[in-house]
């Protein structure tokens, strides 16, 4: 049994999305998954799993370079409803600007910062 | 007679000549007058009858007794000066007078010390007055200090030539009103330093002021104003003394420019450090992320896949180490060769590249760049702006409308600049705008977009000493606006 059924991944980089799906599939730890390639895309797709199951996702692995919509104006987004902003999110990015993990910080809804490749032992030990 | 001999001013000193083997060898005092006793410091009794060379040995050191025998044997009147020094009773200067008579000769000292004091005070006073005179002179014709006087309505009523030099005025200017040399920004700053010497006109008041030269150029002054009073105190004209620090302000100013292009270059190369950190990152992770997969058990379809983005990665990889080469080659090679192009002529050749895009999406085009328009660039660099700026205005167009492209320059008096207009897609500047020029940003989620377009383009902008600017309205389109410094 699953204990974090559905993860959202939110990443542009087609190679790395594929990567972290695969390690997902092998961790028994982790359920269904759905990938987007940036926040826009990945809001709606939360705002519709809401609408339909009327629960939020247990998890949103999210990166933070990306088009249209990137991981802080995503974050921004999702800080400002109600029910969105309860959904833990695990930043997940090539990035080691220090100014970006401090930013990071200052959203509650943010467990923690991680980069890539993604290591399903961190992200569990993040989870508690 | 008595009463007379001793209340004159003189010493008087009356001397009888002492005569030896038919020779004068001293003089016998007879007889003195107060004024002497004063000057000898000595009382008439311990003095009458006395010889005088016996009692004071100096008067044969210092040849007076010669003197008093030379007058009595030639009955010939004496006139001198001397002086005794400090440190003997009497000191002091004289004048002196010996007189013969029968018996000897009679000697009239009168102290001119005071008179003598006087008269130097006086040749001192006179020296004083002519160096200020001179130093005064001299400050006037400085060539390194200005002086202006004003009266109280502000007009002037002395200018020295210095300031006339500097300034480019004649005397003309005597009489107009001072504020019309105040560049406009400074006029409340001098009508302050005014109002503080009708405050306090006993001090000076400092005030750096801007004024215009004949020909309209600025020259920064460190002013000092201070009040003239007249004869009843009341505020006559008010002095001003001004350097010329127009050469320190413009170091300043200049210094706080390199100040801060340094600190936006050390902003950059730090942002730069981190992209290149994220972008080498974001490749080597996803090799590091299959490598662990293909350890793992995999079907062998899986295998082949993760085989293929193996590949794919190490070829983007690869990709983005050139492309920070090629940005480091643009950023250490300013000093690029440059050469006068034509940029109607280049633009036209860009578009040409196009022709078959331009064709096909029946896209308006005007080019309104008139001919000999010539900007300095490196041409390898105007070539990749202009494809750049162009094709972006290609991928980038509304569907919903026929493009449409104006391109168009003006010049102004530090170059020339070049204006691409088109009626695109538009970017959200309000989100985007610290991110357009940046590595690797896209804006519109194109699959081919790569980000790396404007980041090169303004990289060799700046690398030729021009800028870019950006106007943009979603759903309206976008000006790019490339400024060729001369």
């Amino acid at each position: 049994m699953s204990e974090w059924k559905n993860v959202i991944i939110v990443e542009d980089d087609p190679i790395a999305a594929l990567l972290t799906k695969k390690t997902l599939e092998n961790d028994s730890a982790f359920g269904d998954y759905q990938h987007y390639p940036n926040g826009k895309a990945a809001l709606d797709g939360v705002r519709t799993f809401l609408a339909v199951t009327g629960e939020i996702p247990d998890l949103i692995l999210l990166d933070l370079n990306m088009p249209v919509m990137n991981g802080w104006q995503f974050l921004d987004t999702i800080g400002q409803d109600a029910a969105l902003s309860q959904i833990p999110v695990v930043i997940l990015t090539s990035s080691i600007d220090p100014r970006d993990i401090s930013r990071s910080q200052k959203y509650p809804s943010v467990l923690g910062y991680l980069s890539k490749p993604i290591n399903t032992k961190e992200v569990r030990r993040l989870l508690g | 007679m008595r009463l007379t001999f001793d209340s004159s001013l003189e010493a008087i000193y009356i001397l009888e000549a002492v005569w030896e083997k038919k020779a004068v060898v001293d003089f016998l005092i007879r007889d003195i007058n107060k004024k002497a006793e004063e000057e000898m410091q000595m009382d008439c009794e311990h003095l009458l009858g006395k010889h005088i060379c016996r009692l004071f040995p100096i008067n044969i050191e210092n040849g007076f007794f010669e003197q008093y025998k030379e007058a009595h044997l030639s009955n010939k009147k004496i006139t001198q000066e001397y002086t005794v020094p400090k440190d003997y009773p009497g000191a002091g200067d004289y004048y002196q007078q010996i007189v013969p008579y029968s018996k000897g000769v009679i000697i009239y000292n009168r102290n001119n010390s005071e008179l003598k004091n006087t008269r130097n005070e006086l040749d001192k006073s006179q020296k004083v007055a002519e160096d200020l005179d001179v130093h005064l002179q001299s400050v006037m014709m400085s060539q390194t200090v200005y002086i202006l006087k004003t009266d109280m309505e502000g007009n002037f009523t002395y200018l020295n030539d210095y300031f006339l030099k500097k300034f480019g005025f004649t005397s003309d200017i005597l009489g107009t009103n001072s504020m019309d040399t105040v560049f406009v920004e400074d006029c409340d700053a001098c009508m302050e330093v005014v109002r503080k010497c009708f405050e306090q006109p006993e001090k000076a008041h400092s005030v750096v002021l801007r004024k215009y030269t004949v020909d309209g150029k600025l020259k920064s002054g460190k002013w000092e104003f201070k009040a003239l009073l007249g004869p009843n105190q009341e505020l006559e004209e008010i002095l001003c003394l001004g350097f010329d620090i127009t050469e320190q302000v413009n170091a300043f100013d200049k210094a706080n420019e390199l100040l801060a292009i340094t600190r936006d270059q050390n902003t950059r190369l730090r942002s730069f450090a981190y992209i290149v950190s994220h972008n080498i990152r974001s490749h080597s992770s996803n090799i590091s992320g299959i490598t662990n997969l293909l350890h793992s058990s995999l079907t062998e379809e899986d295998r082949e896949m993760f085989l293929g983005m193996l590949g794919t990665s190490t070829d983007l990889l690869d990709q983005t180490i050139n492309h920070l080469n090629e940005i480091l080659t643009i950023q250490q090679t300013t000093d690029q060769l440059t050469e006068m192009m034509d940029l109607r002529v280049e633009v036209e050749k860009t578009l040409s590249i196009f022709a078959q895009d331009i064709g096909m999406l029946d896209a308006q085009i005007i080019n309104d760049i008139p001919e000999n328009t010539r900007v300095r660039v490196v041409p390898a660099y105007l070539e990749s702006i202009l494809l750049n700026l162009l094709s972006n205005a290609i991928k980038y167009r509304d569907p919903n409308r026929p493009l449409k492209i104006h391109l168009f320059s003006s010049i102004f008096e530090q170059g020339i600049r070049l204006s691409i207009t088109d009626n695109g897609l538009g970017i959200d500047l309000s989100r985007h705008s610290e991110h357009v020029f940046g590595m690797y940003k896209t804006f519109h989620g194109n699959s081919d977009a790569r980000g790396f377009g404007l980041f090169l383009t303004k990289s060799q902008v700046e690398a030729m000493g021009g800028t870019i600017e950006l106007d943009s309205e979603i759903g309206k389109g976008s000006t790019f606006k490339v400024t060729f410094y001369e």
